[in-house]
């Protein structure tokens, strides 16, 4: 097996894990670069180094959100993994994540009922188009839970290029997209996203499902 | 039309990489100046990416792709410079050839060529106007080897046809890119390496990484491979692979190298133009090696700093070092011996890599260690080289040949001394000795 990252050749001893394959196509080398957050220390947006946040400080009293879980530190090395995924469309990289996605799912949302609802990011058509892949949606099918598209994004300008200031100040890109019949409100939504770096998206997105009705909206994102 | 021919012209391009919007290039197709081919093709138990020709099963990824809704194969090797996907096809121009004649092709380089050098200027002249396919000019470090190819790349520059000179490494490109220009001072120049930021633009005349011509196919009637036994070129075959597509049928292939590789000198019958001599006609300095009862990975010998201190001419020194770490280690300790001297390092990561590489060769810095990264194609004019523990294998033969070869640079001052510390003898650095002398031994018999 090769390492997904490095292309370097990864060489596992003999187990009965070789015949009974578990392993993330993952180097020794790359995964210690990885940082997952074990602990969250702070209870409302997931990190593990602060115990509250100015971002924090801010989303916590416009109760939009139950509460943010990640799975990784948004180190240098993430940062280089999640670029080259996103932006070069290296799309087989999703396959990194899997085992560490799931588990962590499984431990933070385990008392969410089973046909809780996973919302994805959207991409705006545009976005779609050019990149043919929304991570969101990639990440969301790992998960053993149902995906529904209740968002839409509009055009907008790269969220990556802008700084602090200008996201917080960005306008709601999202439209609700759900139809009034088949919508159960009462049902929780996790909110499915790449990286939650000030948290201006998935609040944005968050209060565009409260708005139409929903109670309960958390959200999982990959980096933190 | 001249000018998309120009730009388009022995390209093989994403549909990203053609800058039209879609009518436009639809009507160019349905005129047929545009032609598509499938980007991945099956071949017997796997595919094959057809830009850079990758054929490894692991390094195919499976795109569940939302533009035509199927789950579908990319290239993961060439994926830097944008993804080839099965849905997409790769693009090509077969309208008009692009039309250079607009320009007058002066040639202002003003130099002057040694006897041996223009024997093999000759040669290449000669090859280029009968069409031989392939030529090795195997020439020693510093002898000129740009200048020895000048005549032959303006001889095909009056034809009006493409000229290419392709390295593995992307120092080369920038240094070459600026004698080229005022070599050929009305000739459109490109320079092509990753990060250059001019990676979509063409010319008549291009310099680039081996890498970057992965977007070219059927397009140069003469390449250049400067370099050919660097890093990573044998390393990758794809970098083999788009050279070959890069030229167009019946072209001429130059080599350029001081240290072929021994299977490019056994297998191949390519024919060779040595050129064993200096530009400046002295000989090449011969590496003294020294034998020490053990050499120490992050402490210097004391031999060292006997002979930094006791040298006749203090000129600058080149410490070749085998590891990163060693470097770092032996930096702080020679700073605090010789505390009012610059001294600097570099290596491969370094973000200050050119910056410190340039104060060097600007007399700003009296001792650079380095990795093997500055072994070939920079030249400093008057230097010491020092390897130490140069018994480690990341030394081979044509590694120690390439250091030696940046001592003694300049005609003002033509010698410098080249020490390889050593706790025994390998069979690198014996042979890497031993070829030395040979060069200097033919050069002496071509003079008589």
């Amino acid at each position: 097996m090769y390492c997904l990252f490095c292309h370097q050749l990864i060489e596992h001893g003999l187990s009965w894990q070789t015949i009974l394959p578990k392993l993330d196509p993952i180097c020794p080398n790359c995964a210690q670069l990885l940082a997952p957050i074990h602990l969250p220390t702070c209870d409302y947006c997931g990190r593990d180094d602060h115990i509250s946040c100015l971002d924090c400080k801010r989303w916590r009293p416009s109760q939009l959100l139950c509460y943010n879980r990640s799975v990784f530190r948004y180190n240098t090395f993430l940062k280089e993994v999640i670029a080259r995924w996103k932006f070069r469309g290296d799309y087989q990289l999703y396959a990194l994540f899997v085992h560490s996605f799931q588990a962590r799912f499984n431990q933070y949302f385990s008392e969410l009922p089973k046909h809780t609802w996973l919302v994805p990011i959207p991409l705006s058509e545009k976005r779609l188009a050019h990149r043919s892949f929304n991570q969101a949606e990639a990440l969301a099918s790992l998960l053993p839970r149902t995906t529904v598209p209740l968002l839409k994004r509009l055009e907008g300008e790269k969220q990556s290029k802008k700084t602090r200031k200008h996201r917080l100040a960005m306008r709601n890109p999202f439209l609700y997209q759900g139809s009034q019949e088949d919508v159960d409100f009462a049902q929780p939504i996790v909110l499915i996203d790449d990286i939650y770096t000030t948290g201006t998206t998935i609040h944005h997105a968050a209060q565009r499902l409260r708005a139409a009705g929903h109670q309960k909206v958390y959200s999982f994102t990959l980096a933190r | 039309m001249r000018e998309y021919a120009k730009r388009y012209a022995g390209r093989l391009l994403l549909r990203d990489e053609i800058e039209l919007p879609d009518y436009q290039l639809q009507a160019l197709i349905k005129r047929g100046y545009f032609k598509l081919k499938p980007a991945l093709i099956k071949r017997y138990f796997t595919h094959q990416c057809q830009r850079c020709g990758n054929k490894a099963r692991h390094l195919f990824g499976v795109i569940s792709c939302s533009n035509c809704q199927t789950a579908h194969l990319y290239c993961r090797k060439c994926i830097q410079m944008g993804r080839v996907m099965s849905c997409s096809p790769l693009y090509y121009w077969v309208g008009p050839d692009p039309d250079w004649s607009a320009t007058d092709k002066r040639f202002a380089w003003k130099g002057e060529l040694t006897k041996t050098q223009s024997q093999a200027s000759d040669r290449v002249c000669h090859a280029i106007a009968n069409g031989v396919n392939e030529l090795l000019i195997h020439a020693v470090c510093g002898s000129g080897k740009t200048e020895i190819v000048f005549a032959g790349v303006a001889q095909v520059l009056n034809m009006n046809k493409r000229v290419c000179l392709a390295t593995p490494r992307a120092d080369v490109v920038r240094e070459l890119l600026p004698r080229f220009q005022s070599a050929f001072p009305t000739t459109s120049i490109v320079g092509l390496y990753g990060g250059s930021g001019a990676n979509q633009k063409t010319a008549q005349l291009t310099l680039s990484t081996t890498h970057q011509l992965l977007r070219y196919d059927n397009a140069f009637d003469l390449m250049i491979i400067d370099e050919m036994d660097a890093f990573p070129y044998h390393a990758d075959p794809s970098l083999p692979y788009a050279t070959k597509k890069a030229i167009k049928p019946g072209a001429t292939t130059l080599y350029l190298t001081a240290t072929p590789r021994q299977d490019m000198i056994n297998q191949s019958k390519t024919p060779t133009v040595f050129v064993p001599e200096r530009y400046h006609q002295f000989p090449l300095p011969v590496p003294k090696s020294v034998l020490l009862l053990k050499c120490p990975d992050v402490t210097w010998p004391k031999v060292f700093w006997k002979w930094y201190e006791q040298r006749p001419i203090k000129r600058q020194v080149l410490v070749f070092i085998a590891t990163i770490n060693r470097t770092q280690c032996l930096l702080p300790l020679i700073q605090s011996r010789y505390p009012q001297a610059r001294i600097e390092a570099v290596h491969a990561k370094d973000p200050e890599r050119i910056t410190k590489v340039d104060l060097f060769r600007a007399k700003q810095l009296d001792v650079l260690l380095t990795t093997t990264i500055l072994e070939r194609g920079v030249t400093f004019p008057a230097i010491d080289v020092v390897v130490l523990d140069a018994g480690h294998p990341v030394f081979d033969q044509a590694a120690l040949v390439q250091i030696a070869g940046r001592a003694g640079r300049s005609k003002v001052d033509p010698t410098g001394e080249v020490l390889f510390f050593h706790d025994g003898q390998t069979i690198a650095i014996r042979e890497a000795i031993r070829s030395i002398k040979k060069m200097n031994k033919k050069a002496k018999i071509g003079k008589e």
